[in-house]
């Protein structure tokens, strides 16, 4: 029977979907410059490393393993092997074994992962290297779960649909995820669109010191990337914020009205330069992490995404597709092909294996790293952390010059 | 929610994963799908859109027609009389207006119904729309119906007998109906005519509410659809009445919803008072300068 597809234009084409496929089964670099950027439209694939364009290869470092690739967060309180995290995906919209899969490999990598709204499944809380998340609904959040992670996330809004809640359609509120949520079985579990106690700069920042108290953890704060982007994360780290992550336009979603999700949002690698410049200028950028989300697809975007000022990126659609999302844009629906986004029943037909899905995360971050040590060392950079606000190294083929200077690159001569 | 495809009619359509819209998916055809809309976080709050109200009424000619969201419906003569009822009976009852070039037959919706200065007396119609110099003192509001153009010459000649405009893009005209709205809001303004003057515009290109709401947000008091209710009624030509009025309403309802979504996901508790030429809760993403100058808008990015 033939594969369910996505008719219509794509980004997540069978070249990404390939490439990220090779990462996940053997954990080897597959290409150093990513090669699908020449099959889509976004500004991220309009801008080059000027090494790749030279093919300049300055040779300086002995090999691409020496290259650190490490990053730290919330002041060396947490510190990452390779700057990957793992988007946040709630147990309910993903059916609970891919919950479990990316938190292990979370633990197995030494990357961190974030766990969604919907409350954590036994098998995620015993895993270490996770954040929780507080989101407006508070589902399945107390104080043992805010307890359990190296970290809290805020969530704010998502790049899917900022400023709308989170939505899980009634046909996935199994028993087991009303157990967890605490909701009714079959009722549409939407999430409120603001915190109810978040109303301004100020209530975050009441918010973050509460939650500090309580639990003595690094806070970060999730935002979908809107209009006024600089100005929120300036707020969100003079309120003593951790760190932010800014989710873009294009960024997966379980459910999201389609309106929404199309027109709302702007996105992030418009952001990422725009917001690292307002937070060095305010004096702010020191110690506070800018995560960068939303169509996250190569190790290649990673690097100018962290070149354009992000300390590390969010991986949540390609980290679905290493474990076998086909990008059939039905997860609302609860019968996902690929056994990730499907109902939650308690004697389920097929089921993926956990062992299976955990390796090939594994393996995804790997061939990532892997990969993003060769441009490092291509670009003659010797670690993730000094590639960090380098907006000289890249230029700009037909983008609109104005946008550019907003951003801070030069067009290519 | 529609979690389940046809549970319930008029919900707004609820999708998953990453956008696959213009600019950077789809390659972007009209100016708006290089235009995003802001959505609120923390330093001011959103409305849910779900739970909260949204007023999403709209006032035209000072106050004098009410409209319940702004959209406005234009029915062409080439549509099957049964058909044509179904579709102003929706809109009358929804409170929407319906522009139709000849009224006969549907006398009774007349309070709906925007129609020919030649009807003039032959029943009560909420307003008339024609060629500016049709103009015909009537008592009623007239609306100058106009192409899709920036040349302006024609207004001030007839600025004091209109009480609102009407771009309709399927007259034809040369320029985007984008450049046309924002720079005409702008016209009317300067005359100091603004609030009393109102602007319609629209016609084959408004695809659903997306449109609707960066049009309005440019300058325009309510959009006008046309095609896009044709097409979407199609398969119903052939129907009876009350078939193609219930699929009418229900997707005005539907429109309705998804104005109030991104309304709410701007923080907007109020369309026609904060959206109506509300430039600022709009990005542009790549637009040119000259461009972005006659729409004024900021580019994505600028605070």
């Amino acid at each position: 029977m033939p594969v369910p597809r996505q008719d219509g234009p794509e980004f997540w084409n069978s070249t990404r979907i390939e490439h990220i496929r090779q990462l996940a089964r053997f954990g080897e670099p597959v290409w150093v410059w990513d090669r699908a950027k020449y099959s889509s439209r976004r500004l991220l694939d309009r801008l080059f490393f000027r090494a790749e364009l030279e093919e300049d290869v300055s040779g300086s470092l002995a090999s691409a393993e020496e290259i650190d690739t490490s990053v730290s967060m919330a002041g060396g309180e947490i510190s990452l092997t390779t700057p990957i995290y793992l988007g946040d995906m709630s147990f309910g919209a993903l059916s609970g074994v891919p919950n479990i899969a990316l938190a292990r490999a979370a633990d197995l990598t030494g990357i961190l992962t974030g766990t969604g709204e919907g409350g954590l499944h036994p098998e995620v809380r015993k895993c270490r290297r996770i954040t929780v998340q507080w989101a407006s609904a508070r589902f399945g959040v107390d104080i043992d779960v805010l307890n359990t992670g190296m970290g809290i996330v805020i969530k704010i809004g998502q790049g899917a649909k900022p400023g709308i809640g989170g939505h899980l359609p009634g046909v996935k509120v199994s028993r087991l995820i009303s157990e967890t949520r605490r909701i009714p079985v079959g009722v549409d579990a939407i999430s409120p669109a603001p915190h109810h106690d978040i109303y301004s700069i100020e209530d975050l920042g009441q918010r973050i010191m509460a939650l500090k108290e309580a639990t003595g953890k690094p806070v970060f704060v999730k935002v979908g990337v809107t209009n006024y982007i600089g100005y929120i994360a300036c707020g969100v780290a003079r309120m003593g914020a951790d760190g932010i992550i800014m989710d873009g336009q294009g960024a997966g979603t379980g459910a999201a009205p389609e309106v929404v999700r199309n027109n709302v949002g702007l996105p992030v690698e418009i952001a990422v330069p725009v917001v690292d410049e307002m937070l060095r200028r305010e004096g702010l950028r020191e110690g506070f992490s800018v995560v960068a989300a939303g169509r996250v697809s190569s190790a290649e975007d990673t690097a100018k995404l962290i070149a354009l000022g992000a300390d590390l990126v969010s991986l949540g659609t390609a980290s679905l597709i290493a474990m076998g999302c086909i990008m059939v844009h039905k997860c609302h629906l609860g019968f996902c092909p690929a056994v990730l986004t499907n109902k939650i029943e308690e004697n389920p037909v097929k089921l993926l294996s956990l062992e299976t899905a955990t390796k090939w995360v594994v393996n995804m971050v790997k061939g990532w790293t892997a990969e993003l040590k060769l441009i490092l060392e291509r670009l003659g950079v010797e670690s993730v952390r000094e590639l960090c606000g380098r907006r000289d190294l890249l230029v700009a083929r037909g983008v609109e010059p104005s946008q550019l200077s907003v951003m801070g690159v030069k067009t290519s001569a | 929610m529609a979690g389940v495809v046809g549970r319930q009619p008029a919900e707004p359509p609820i999708v998953s994963m990453g956008s696959t819209g213009p600019p950077y998916v789809e390659e972007p055809f009209f100016i708006r799908d290089h235009i995003v809309i802001d959505g609120a976080q923390v330093t001011r709050p959103s409305i849910d859109p779900y739970r909260e109200p949204v007023e999403s009424h709209v006032y035209l000619c000072g106050g004098r027609l009410r409209l319940s969201m702004p959209v406005v419906v234009k029915l062409g003569h080439h549509l099957s009389n049964s058909f044509r009822e179904g579709v102003v009976r929706a809109c009358y009852c929804m409170g929407v207006l319906v522009m139709i070039d000849n009224p006969t037959g549907l006398e009774k919706y007349g309070e709906g119904l925007l129609t020919e200065p030649a009807y003039v007396g032959d029943g009560v119609y909420a307003g008339y729309y024609g060629e500016p110099s049709r103009c015909r003192e009537s008592g009623k509001p007239f609306f100058a119906h106009v192409g899709a153009s920036t040349d302006f010459l024609w207004l001030g000649p007839v600025l004091e007998h209109v009480s609102g405009i009407v771009v309709d893009e399927d007259l034809g005209g040369v320029d985007d109906v984008e450049v046309v709205v924002s720079l005409l809001d702008r016209e009317l303004r300067r005359h100091g005519v603004r609030n009393s003057v109102s602007l319609v515009a629209g016609g084959w290109s408004v695809r659903g509410a997306d449109d609707v709401f960066k049009l309005v947000a440019l300058g325009a008091d309510a959009v006008m659809l046309s095609t896009c209710v044709e097409k979407t009624l199609e398969p119903l030509l052939t129907h009876d009445t009350s078939h193609v009025r219930e699929k009418m309403e229900n997707l005005l309802l539907g429109l309705q919803r998804e104005i109030k979504l991104l309304a709410g996901a701007a923080g907007v508790s109020n369309i026609f008072n904060t959206i109506v030429g509300n430039r600022e809760l709009l990005r542009a993403v790549e637009l040119p300068r000259d461009i972005r100058a006659l729409l004024s808008i900021k580019l994505a990015g600028e605070g």
